[in-house]
């Protein structure tokens, strides 16, 4: 264990923070997404698309890039990976397509080495060529943990490195002197026109991991370190023109960029224009009375308000003009288990939950499904169970609740803290959760509200988290492999500011975990972690809520918006307003 | 010693205001000056009808439980079938469920009762509104009056310390704070909802002091000059007596429209301070936290809106206007 879990671990977590915040999640696959509004590739080009935000993108440095719709804009506009997500409508936007490589990759040595092939005549935005160079430089930035902060550790993780007594790689990154710590026979440009990537341990699935931009080319003599979020140098089909921080971000047309050599991104529009900084609530006015830039814009970083969604959802003049589907994630109420031991308290907590009231302090029916696993029914990964009763009865058994606590020989009312993000949505549905835990089962809730920011390091202190958290999660890529390990492996149960808020370490869930890791065959691995997902909800380990939607709108003269089913948002790369 | 200061009651002027009543100066002889504000105040029809609605809001906060009870519900039930889940958790019914088992609604996407809330919740924001502001005001007038009449070394300590308050980023304060304040407050036996309230009583009250204590030092500044504090001091009175028996009489006319002043003001901060945390939690209803919670609802529910809304508006017109009329009573020379 050590750093490098903990690292795997903040990765993670970061992308459960930033997407259950914004309800915008980076998604596996979010399979029923209903958009109707999907022009297809036809679109004219010209004019200035808006993108109409909350607040900054929280970085734009390839390397540093982390939350779902800084993810979507770097990616489809400015930075581009070996592997992407197809831009299409529906549960095969989660599919992977080459980008810059030539296919999806070739893996060897029992899937411990990973060899892609460069396509030709890629350009960076000077008109220089993107060379494996670039590749394996933007990487090892990624070491450079003092400047380059905030960014997925998959590299990290995953590659073989030496490594240091405690767990971390030797290597520390391109600006400081010293042992390359194995990164040179880690990555290897083989020859001009390849790159090998060797790993730690079989990984099937890695080529999902490089579609993220850690692993995005970056030119070292272009590297302005922690300024790059600022002077992102693109081999994409856009450039920065103009980046005022949390003001505004323009982008123009790159034309260094061959539409040739990549046959996912469109590039309708001549400008893209960020504004950042108007309150959601105030946003969700704009799209709705298409006025301004809401009219050739979109919504990015937030979504439509619970307030506005009945009216969003059903006055057909507004719907035509909004996306709405699953936006992958899970949300879910962690049950400490190293302060509840006992099986039956956490059975008798799941068994007195009201779904019902809870999600509609959400907002109801509109903001999601009631949750029965971990796993969202987007992924293969997912399994049908109903462990609680919850299709019978979302509104909690009373009668087993009490059974259970009474069986259990615990003192009642048996008291419970309950750690909560102080959104007010949130708060409500934690009052919710009290009442029915209340009335339901014989348990006294007292509501522990935290910040919302630092919300999830607080509850990842493992001495000081309470007896119950609540918390979201979207994997990082479509395989239960980005679900059950982050959240019950019981290497992270200990360590702080891990992803394990049940504090889970059962020896049992852990040896499934490494058979599930290191099967080949990823259809015998889905069905691996479906029944995973299976064994901690019957442990109680964890209370499965709502599987959520997400609702985004656009101006009447966007074409060709869609809800991406990975990015759990519009996806920024079809749209024309011309 | 030059004459000595001898008074003949014979030679006092009447009441002026006492003659425009109607009444002898004989029978006003031995009215205090409280008795005579109160009379003025009582000829202030606008002043009464505040005082009237203040009186009627202690009275609701009060009796709150009372009051639920007749109605038949509690603030804290989560009424799921006055609600349409398929309708982003909206109330059923016209005017946010409006019925006759439901008073003034329900709270959208809770379903909890509003009536029921709307007097619990009266009970927390003018629980917190007055406790600050006679913690405020207490401390405010303490150091105000000491700073401004001892001067010197004891009014630099003073003032720098107010200044201090004043210039610190009291709300990162705040927010930093909250969490380790709460355990502590739990250490020492409040827990859950009560620590919030003691926390949020204790910081409004203690940041907002210095503001009350400047006017009252800027007052005691020009007091202390005054003759019969000279005379106080030639007769030999300490200076106990001259800042509790000469000087704080003097400055309860600023002390009380300043408190009828800052309760209001009281109110929406604690309104403010629940959005960002650190007030009051759920599921313990106040009105700051109704009425920011019910802001977003203005097009989907406006009957939401309008409740804490309302109540808000007159408690704090009330306190306004009675806090006027409290001054021209108290000073009739100052504003007109």
């Amino acid at each position: 264990m050590g750093e490098r879990m903990t690292l795997l671990a903040t990765r993670a977590q970061k992308v459960a923070v930033v997407g259950a915040c914004l309800a915008l999640a980076v998604t596996a696959c979010g399979g029923s997404s209903k958009s109707s509004n999907s022009s297809g590739p036809t679109g004219k080009k010209g004019g200035t698309l808006f993108l109409i935000n909350d607040a900054d993108f929280d970085h734009l440095d390839p390397q540093r890039t982390y939350v779902s719709n800084s993810l979507n804009f770097t990616e489809r506009f400015m930075n581009r990976t070996l592997v992407t997500y197809k831009s299409v409508p529906g549960p095969s936007g989660s599919e992977l397509v080459p980008d810059m490589a030539t296919d999806l990759g070739r893996a060897s040595d029992n899937n411990k080495t990973w060899k892609f092939t460069f396509k030709d005549n890629l350009k960076w935005q000077d008109g220089s060529p993107v060379t494996c160079a670039d590749f394996k430089y933007g990487v090892s930035r990624g070491f450079a943990t003092g400047v380059i902060t905030d960014g997925p550790t998959y590299a990290f993780a995953d590659l073989k490195l030496d490594l240091k007594a405690d767990g971390t790689p030797v290597y520390g990154g391109p600006y400081v002197a010293g042992s390359n710590g194995g990164f040179d026979n880690a990555v290897q440009c083989t020859d001009p026109k390849n790159i090998v990537f060797h790993l730690a341990k079989p990984i099937g699935d890695f080529n999902y991991t490089l579609s993220l931009p850690e692993f995005a080319a970056v030119p070292q003599a272009k590297d302005t370190k922690a300024q790059y979020d600022n002077t992102v140098f693109s081999d994409g089909p856009y450039k920065i023109e103009t980046y005022s921080r949390s003001k505004q971000l323009t982008l123009v047309r790159n034309s260094n960029w061959d539409p040739k050599t990549d046959n996912v991104r469109k590039a309708f529009p001549d400008k893209i224009v960020v504004k950042m900084g108007a309150d959601p609530n105030v946003i969700d006015t704009q799209f709705i009375s298409d006025t301004g830039d809401a009219k050739t814009g979109i919504m990015n970083a937030t979504n439509v308000q619970p307030q506005d969604l009945d009216r969003v959802l059903n006055d057909a003049s507004l719907k035509k003009r909004a996306v709405n589907g699953f936006d992958g994630f899970a949300l879910y109420i962690a049950i400490n288990t190293s302060k509840v031991k006992n099986l039956k308290v956490r059975q008798a907590l799941a068994y007195a939950m009201n779904l019902e009231t809870f999600r509609g302090a959400y907002g109801g029916k509109e903001y999601g499904d009631y949750a029965r696993g971990i796993i969202t029914p987007a992924l293969k990964s997912h399994k049908d169970f109903d462990v609680f009763g919850i299709k019978k009865s979302p509104t909690g058994d009373p009668a087993k609740a009490k059974q259970l606590l009474t069986e259990a020989g615990v003192k009642t009312p048996y008291p419970i803290k309950f750690d909560v993000r102080n959104r007010p949505a949130t708060v409500k549905a934690a009052a919710a959760a009290k009442e029915a835990l209340e009335r339901n089962g014989n348990f006294a809730v007292t509501l522990n509200p935290l910040p919302v920011g630092p919300y999830y390091g607080l509850i990842g202190k493992k001495a000081t988290q309470s007896d119950i958290s609540g918390g979201g999660w979207g994997p990082d890529w479509p395989n239960g492999s980005a679900v059950i390990p982050p959240l019950f492996g019981g290497n992270l149960s200990t360590v702080d500011g891990s992803t394990n808020y049940s504090q889970l370490k059962d020896p049992k869930i852990d040896s499934l975990i490494d058979a599930a890791t290191s099967e080949t065959d990823l259809t015998k691995q889905a069905k691996l972690w479906g029944g995973l997902d299976e064994a901690v909800v019957q442990d109680a380990a964890a209370i499965p809520t709502i599987w959520t939607k997400t609702t985004q709108m656009y101006g009447s003269g966007v074409k060709g918006a869609f809800l991406h089913s990975f990015y759990g948002e519009i996806d920024v790369n079809a749209l024309s307003v011309a | 010693m030059t004459a000595p200061l001898t008074t003949d009651p014979s030679t006092q002027t009447a009441d002026p205001e006492a003659i425009l009543a109607g009444q002898s100066a004989k029978q006003i002889e031995g009215r205090s000056l409280g008795q005579i504000a109160w009379l003025r105040l009582k000829r202030d029809k606008v002043a009464m009808v505040s005082l009237g609605l203040v009186i009627l809001f202690l009275l609701v906060a009060i009796l709150a439980n009372v009051l639920a009870a007749i109605e038949g519900q509690g603030p804290f039930k989560f009424n799921s079938e006055t609600l349409n889940f398929d309708h982003g958790s909206l109330p059923r019914g016209h005017f946010g469920g409006v019925s006759s088992t439901h008073w003034l609604g329900v709270e959208p996407t809770t379903g909890r009762d509003l009536f029921a809330r709307l007097v619990f919740g009266a009970r927390t924001s003018l629980l917190v509104a007055l406790t600050s502001t006679v913690l405020s005001v207490g401390l405010g007038s303490l150091f105000g009056v000491m700073a401004g009449f001892f001067g010197g070394r004891i009014d630099s300590l003073i003032s720098r310390s107010m200044d201090l308050i004043l210039a610190f980023p009291q709300l990162l304060l705040l927010i930093a704070l909250t969490p380790v304040a709460i355990d502590r407050l739990a250490g020492l036996g409040i827990g859950g909802g009560a620590a919030h309230l003691v926390y949020l009583i204790t910081v409004i009250g203690f940041f907002g002091w210095p503001y009350i204590g400047r006017i009252i030092r800027g007052q005691t500044l020009s007091l202390r000059e005054r003759e019969f504090v000279d005379a106080s001091r030639s007769l030999g009175a300490t200076n106990s007596h001259i800042l509790f028996k000469q000087l704080l009489p003097n400055l309860v006319a600023p002390i009380l429209v300043y408190s009828t002043l800052i309760i209001p003001t009281y109110i929406s901060l604690e309104a403010a301070l629940s959005y960002l945390g650190v007030g009051v939690i759920e599921p313990t209803p106040s009105w700051g936290k109704m009425l920011s919670d019910s802001v977003v609802y203005s097009y989907a529910d406006p009957t939401y809106l309008l409740i804490p809304g309302v109540a808000l508006f007159a408690l704090v017109l009330a306190f306004n206007l009675f806090g006027d009329g409290l001054r021209d009573a108290l000073d009739p020379k100052a504003g007109r």
